[in-house]
């Protein structure tokens, strides 16, 4: 008997990879699918340019973002300053691009922790079904039923106005959806007959849910995830637009919407901008979203 | 790798079982007083049509019968000398506790073969790593040396070693079910349930799969339950022989007796129903009738109305075995004993 060590094991499916034949995982097979698919790799490339840009915003930006530009007050882009200053005089390039840094953290906490209590309660409901199933998701259909935008307000009116009470807030309203989503793709998995050849070689209950369900069930989650994060960023600038979210000094693209309103008449740069960052974002999130859904597709393979 | 048989009990021993699954459109009996043990190195072979009940006995063995709907009535299952059914009236923490030890025996004491390779696998785990994981859950090992077990397993059950990081889609039928034998395996358990673990292969693979297995039941002496319907493999490999009609034993004994001397109406007429190498049959006989309705069983011989030997005198009570030679049960009335008329 051969006793090769994982680590030999490793080299020689590494030297297997560049050989003829292609070792194919079921993530490798998507993943090749979405390359193929170019407007989910235009999704992908503007969802990477804005985190890079919201990761490395002290380098990329001209000015701080609370700068003050005294002479050039609400002045159209120029040289100096290429989307213009607002009233204040503060350089509306370097407010875009720290609003990155405010508005995709945000929504990236608001769907992992959507994720992690939907997604629990969602595996629980589909895999012990029955009373619990159904109490629980009686509960998450009233939940769901209160508009999402309505219980992070009162979320955020209840506990006070900061960036973690914002990120609760938009995930109170997020759970419900994702519970469900997680639960969907949990029971379409759950009947295989893999489940029952794991219960007979002693797995338990914690191991058959988070080690054999989720994996398999992982292709509509992803996508739903990315889906939801693309509607938080909308979630989190409409908070601020409202003026419950993050408070103007800080530079999120929602306030800055908020605060160029004002001056819409005569500097319609303040709003088109921070505008343009938004429909960006989301239009990423959505062109990637579509690509996931065709290339986790079980339909296609 | 070698066991030592501390004691030649029966590594499972079962009793006058009877399970219920209870629908809504009535009570299946599904077995009714199933009674047999099996010594270590004992291979049984259980054989019946479909819907005869030979599964809910390897899943109550298991204790893996989904319940609602299903309800082990009554009987006694001992697993290593253990009792595993407790008594309806017992206590949750009692149930609880069971559970648990049963959560550790499987795989470990008893594990399964199940019937279709094909979805037995997690289909995006390295099948490699789905046989550590039964050596991680039961045996007291790091990681490397699971791995490195799992190596040996896979080698054992004839896969080179270096497929230990593909995934279940790259195998072929018989590969992914020697990965699940090497599964079952993979602990040294006491007791192998195989439920048709060649149904889903095509023959020559099932000559393959079927050696692995005589190799490992001479090598490890692992006492296995066989489960089939093909009495070519009974033939093969078992020493014991069941046939099982309506959730009964209808005839059990070793494989010459069965063989040789088949007694009950329904095991000959599944003989008949067998084209022979030897014999030159122009038509086979198949046993006349459909299985019999399990929602609906009669109070006498289930095998009744579709017996080619049935007088009136069946219809008077239900059978009871009779032991025509030591070891060989019959459930007729009309078996009798070797030597008398």
């Amino acid at each position: 008997m051969s006793k090769i060590m994982t680590p030999a094991m490793e080299k020689i499916n590494s030297r297997r990879k560049g050989g003829m034949r292609g070792r194919s995982t079921p993530a490798k097979d998507a993943w090749r699918r979405l390359m193929r698919n170019k407007m989910a790799i235009v999704g992908m490339i503007i969802i990477i340019v804005l985190l890079l840009m919201a990761i490395f915003a002290p380098l990329i930006a001209p000015y701080g973002y609370s700068d003050m530009d005294v002479i050039n007050m609400l002045s159209g882009p120029s040289k100096e300053h290429w989307f213009g200053t607002d009233q204040l005089g503060r350089d509306m390039l370097s407010r875009c691009i720290y609003g990155a840094r405010i508005t995709l953290p945000i929504a990236i906490f608001t769907v992992a922790l959507a994720c992690l209590f939907g997604g629990v309660l969602g595996v629980l409901c589909a895999y012990f079904s029955g009373q619990f199933d159904n109490i629980v998701m009686r509960i998450l259909d009233i939940w769901g039923s209160i508009p999402g935008i309505m219980l992070s307000i009162a979320v955020v009116a209840a506990l006070g106005n900061n960036m973690y009470v914002l990120v609760i807030g938009l995930s109170v309203g997020a759970v419900p959806n994702m519970a469900r989503t997680f639960r969907g793709a949990i029971f379409t998995v759950v009947d295989n007959d893999y489940v029952e050849a794991s219960r007979s070689i002693g797995a338990g209950n914690f191991r058959i849910m988070f080690k054999h369900l989720l994996p398999n069930a992982v292709g509509p989650v992803i996508l739903a995830v990315v889906q939801l994060l693309g509607v938080e960023v909308l979630c989190v600038s409409m908070l601020s637009f409202l003026g419950v979210g993050v408070q103007p000094p800080t530079p999120e693209w929602g306030s800055l919407l908020s605060t160029g309103k004002e001056f819409l008449n005569t500097a319609s740069y303040l709003c088109i901008f921070p505008g343009i960052f938004i429909v960006l974002t989301v239009l990423g999130f959505n062109l990637l979203g579509d690509g996931l859904r065709d290339a986790l597709d079980p339909r296609l393979k | 790798m070698e066991r030592i048989i501390k004691k030649s009990a029966p590594v499972v021993e079962v009793k006058d079982l009877v399970v219920h699954y209870e629908t809504y459109d009535g009570v299946v009996e599904a077995v009714n007083g199933v009674s047999f043990s099996i010594e270590p190195k004992d291979v049984l072979g259980l054989v019946g049509e479909t819907g005869a009940g030979k599964t809910t006995i390897a899943l109550s063995i298991m204790q893996l019968l989904p319940m609602p709907p299903s309800r082990i009535v009554q009987g006694s299952i001992k697993l290593d000398g253990e009792e595993l059914i407790l008594p309806t009236d017992a206590k949750k923490a009692d149930k609880k506790a069971m559970e648990k030890k049963m959560q550790e025996h499987r795989g470990k004491k008893v594990s399964m073969i199940f019937q279709d390779p094909m979805t037995a696998l997690n289909p995006v785990q390295p099948i490699g790593d789905q046989i550590s994981e039964v050596i991680e859950l039961h045996e007291k090992m790091s990681k490397p040396e699971a791995e490195k077990r799992a190596c040996d397993m896979l080698e054992m059950v004839g896969i080179r070693a270096e497929r230990y990081k593909d995934y279940p889609h790259q195998l072929s039928g018989g590969m992914k079910q020697r990965v699940v034998i090497a599964i079952a395996l993979a602990c040294s358990p006491e007791l192998l349930i195989a439920d048709e673990p060649t149904t889903a292969l095509d023959v020559t693979i099932q000559a393959q799969v079927l050696n692995l297995m005589k190799d490992l039941r001479n090598r490890f002496g692992t006492a296995m339950l066989l489960i089939t319907h093909d009495f070519g493999i009974v033939a093969d490999i078992c020493n014991k022989c069941a046939v099982t009609y309506a959730g009964e034993i209808v005839e059990i004994g070793s494989v010459e007796d069965i063989f040789d001397h088949p007694q009950h109406p329904y095991t000959i007429g599944l003989f008949d129903s067998i084209p022979s190498l030897t014999k030159d049959v122009k038509r086979l006989t198949p046993v006349q009738g459909q299985t019999i309705d399990p929602n609906d069983l009669p109070q006498y011989c289930s095998f009744y109305d579709r017996c080619s030997k049935c007088t009136e005198e069946c219809k008077g009570c239900s059978p009871k075995f009779v032991e025509v030679r030591p070891g060989h049960l019959v459930k007729c009335i009309f078996a009798h004993k070797e030597g008398e008329e």
